[in-house]
């Protein structure tokens, strides 16, 4: 199964991500914030890690940062989850080593679970840590 | 430097610049205008001080006349009588005259009698060696016509005489001699000049400071006055008066006060001071403008801060019950359950409508204060279209109408914002909705001439009235409906500025009672340029 890790404080979301990505039959791990996260990629050594931009104590540029600077982590394709407010600062994420980003208002459960999907699949022919 | 700083510096600079230039131009001017003037006036008034010792010198002439030609005085002078003596040359005669010497002297420059009084009135004996000063100064008058007059140095002090040949009553010579009135020029008599004149003026003695004086007073001579500035305020003529025997006897000092001057810097000092009063006034209105410019620019922070907060924490809840009804649809929806099917359904487009509505209300406040942000990049109308058709599914279904798109890939890429011509759709295609209760509505595309796409929304409804049309765009009117549903009356009005935001036109293209309506927006074509970009 295809490890997730989803890093959001908000509860509302990251519980409907949750079970958006448990639907589609991945293993769903959540972090509150950027330094559970951390704890926790090196713990479960997930697939993909779906970022939320704006966290209190570490903002998510900060974790992607990183999780780059480590070897162990870096080749883990990481996705921004921001709101409208917060699009610079995703788009400053993409240069940093973001594969992407998703503005959470603008897109259904649905369509980030496909949108994940695309990625994963594109990384498929490449190495990507398995479980 | 804030706004306030920069305005009153501004303002205290322009202030100090105009006083300066106003200062120099009346110094200017006052100095070339006004000098001339007070130089005459007082080059005047200094003449007139030294003719004004002539005056007292013609007074004592015309005393002396009376005695001059008279046939008492002729015969005295002959017999040297002494009734002549005590009659007439009494110490009171004398100071009754206002004179302290009386000098007969005979036709051979001989002394026949001489009186002196001084200022007290009392007698005393002239001495001989003043009486050889008048012998000195060589002031007989030989001739009939005669008449000498002046001042005369004696002993370092100053005397006022006149001089006239001794005739008889009819003034008919042989002369007989020389008849000489003197008097002691006094601080009485300069208090008297002084009066009558009407002038500051003071005689001062040069005795053997001629030196000194001239060093004083440049230019100073006794055929002309000339001038000098004191200080600031007052401005002194001068002149030499010269002894009978042309030798500086007096300076002739006239003080003026610069009367036009000093009226001249009281305006200045007026002017300066409505200046001054001006900027004060400024500098105050300026801190206020300023103070207001503050809680202006407060205020937009405030509502900045507000749309952000509202943006975000309107959006999240209402993002979560939409993303959650969607869940159930996904999740649960395979269920055939019908009840269950339109529970979610009607959650689904409950909260997209509310979404849709806090969108709107966030648009058109941020319209208000003049933020629209739009993002725009090469968009396909088709997807977009394709996107509003699908989601605008449970819309018509309710309706029983039909909501497609007839845009296909020929329909050329346009440049704009993709949330934005969604929204602009959404917003088209829901007015449409509420007038239309048979047929359905069509969203098409068609290039036009000017590089632009015009895309269109055309529906069977019962169409606008004729006096609903121009109210189309505007803020919060609506047009009554069937519908139960409402709204905020705000979405054409965003759409239209959205529209006008991406560079393109709203227009309603033709509505006809009970066929249709067709709404139309314009947006520009992608260029190739821009089509490139975005691939990268």
């Amino acid at each position: 199964m295809t490890k997730i890790l989803i890093v959001e404080d908000d509860p509302l979301m990251s519980r409907m991500y949750q079970k958006i990505f448990s639907f589609h039959n991945y293993d769903v791990e959540l972090a509150n914030d950027g330094e559970e996260a951390l704890v926790k990629v090196a713990d479960i050594k997930p697939t993909i890690i779906l970022l939320d931009v704006m966290m209190p104590r570490m903002n998510g540029l900060q974790v992607l940062e990183r999780l780059k600077a480590d070897p162990s982590t870096s080749s883990i394709p990481v996705v921004m989850l921001t709101n409208l407010a917060g699009q610079q600062d995703a788009e400053t994420a993409l240069s940093k080593g973001a594969v992407k980003y998703i503005i959470k208002s603008e897109h259904e459960p649905k369509e980030v679970a496909n949108m994940v999907e695309e990625i994963i699949a594109g990384y498929t022919r490449n190495d990507v840590p398995q479980a | 430097m804030t706004i306030r700083q920069k305005a009153v510096a501004g303002i205290l600079c322009l202030s100090v610049l105009t006083s300066g230039v106003f200062y120099a131009a009346a110094t200017v001017l006052v100095q070339n205008q006004f000098e001339k003037l007070e130089v005459r006036e007082t080059k005047e008034h200094t003449s007139l001080a030294v003719d004004a010792l002539n005056y007292l010198a013609d007074n004592i002439s015309l005393k002396l006349t009376d005695w001059a030609s008279w046939d008492d005085t002729y015969q005295f002078i002959v017999d040297k009588n002494k009734k002549f003596v005590d009659s007439n040359l009494q110490d009171e005669s004398v100071a009754n005259l206002g004179l302290n010497f009386m000098l007969f002297f005979d036709r051979n420059d001989r002394l026949v009698v001489a009186k002196a009084v001084d200022e007290d009135g009392a007698g005393f004996m002239v001495p001989a060696d003043i009486i050889t000063s008048f012998d000195r100064f060589g002031i007989y008058t030989k001739d009939e016509s005669g008449e000498k007059k002046g001042f005369l140095n004696i002993d370092g002090k100053p005397v006022l005489f006149a001089a006239r040949p001794i005739l008889n009553s009819v003034s008919e010579g042989p002369v007989r001699g020389t008849l000489i009135f003197a008097k002691y020029f006094t601080g009485e008599d300069q208090q008297k000049l002084a009066n009558l004149t009407h002038l500051d003026v003071r005689y001062t003695p040069v005795q053997d400071r001629q030196a000194e004086f001239k060093k004083i007073y440049p230019g100073l001579n006794a055929a002309t006055s000339a001038v000098k500035y004191q200080d600031g305020d007052t401005i002194i003529g001068y002149q030499f008066v010269n002894d009978y025997s042309g030798r500086p006897l007096f300076v002739t000092e006239v003080t003026d006060q610069r009367q036009a001057f000093i009226e001249a810097k009281k305006s200045v000092a007026i002017f300066l001071g409505v200046i001054a009063a001006v900027t004060l006034v400024s500098i105050i209105v300026a801190i206020r403008i300023s103070k207001l410019v503050q809680q202006r620019d407060q205020t937009i922070k405030l509502k900045d801060e507000f749309f952000s907060i509202a943006s975000h924490e309107l959006r999240t809840p209402l993002g979560a019950i939409r993303g959650n009804a969607l869940l159930l649809r996904d999740m649960y929806g395979d269920k055939n359950d019908q009840a269950f099917k339109e529970i979610v359904s009607d959650m689904t487009e409950a909260s997209s409508r509310l979404i849709r509505l806090v969108n709107n209300f966030l648009d058109a406040a941020r319209f208000e204060a003049g933020q629209v942000p739009i993002s725009p990049d090469v968009v396909s109308l088709k997807s977009v279209a394709d996107i509003a058709a699908g989601e605008l599914q449970s819309v018509a279904r309710d309706k029983n109408i039909y909501i497609r798109s007839e845009i296909d890939d020929s329909i050329p890429q346009v440049y704009a914002d993709k949330d934005r011509v969604l929204q602009v759709i959404y917003n088209f295609v829901g007015n449409a909705a509420k007038f239309t209760e048979r047929g359905g509505i069509t969203i098409s595309a068609a290039e036009q001439d000017d590089d632009t796409v015009k895309v269109c929304i055309t529906d069977t409804g019962r169409g606008i009235p004729e006096d609903a049309r121009r109210l189309l765009f505007q803020k919060f009117s609506q047009v009554k409906s069937s519908d139960s549903k409402s709204g905020s009356g705000l979405g054409m009005y965003i759409s239209q500025k959205i529209v006008e935001k991406m560079g393109g036109r709203c227009q309603l293209e033709h509505s006809e009672e009970d066929k249709g309506t067709t709404i139309s927006f314009t947006l520009p074509k992608a260029t190739a340029i821009q089509i490139a970009a975005s691939k990268k």
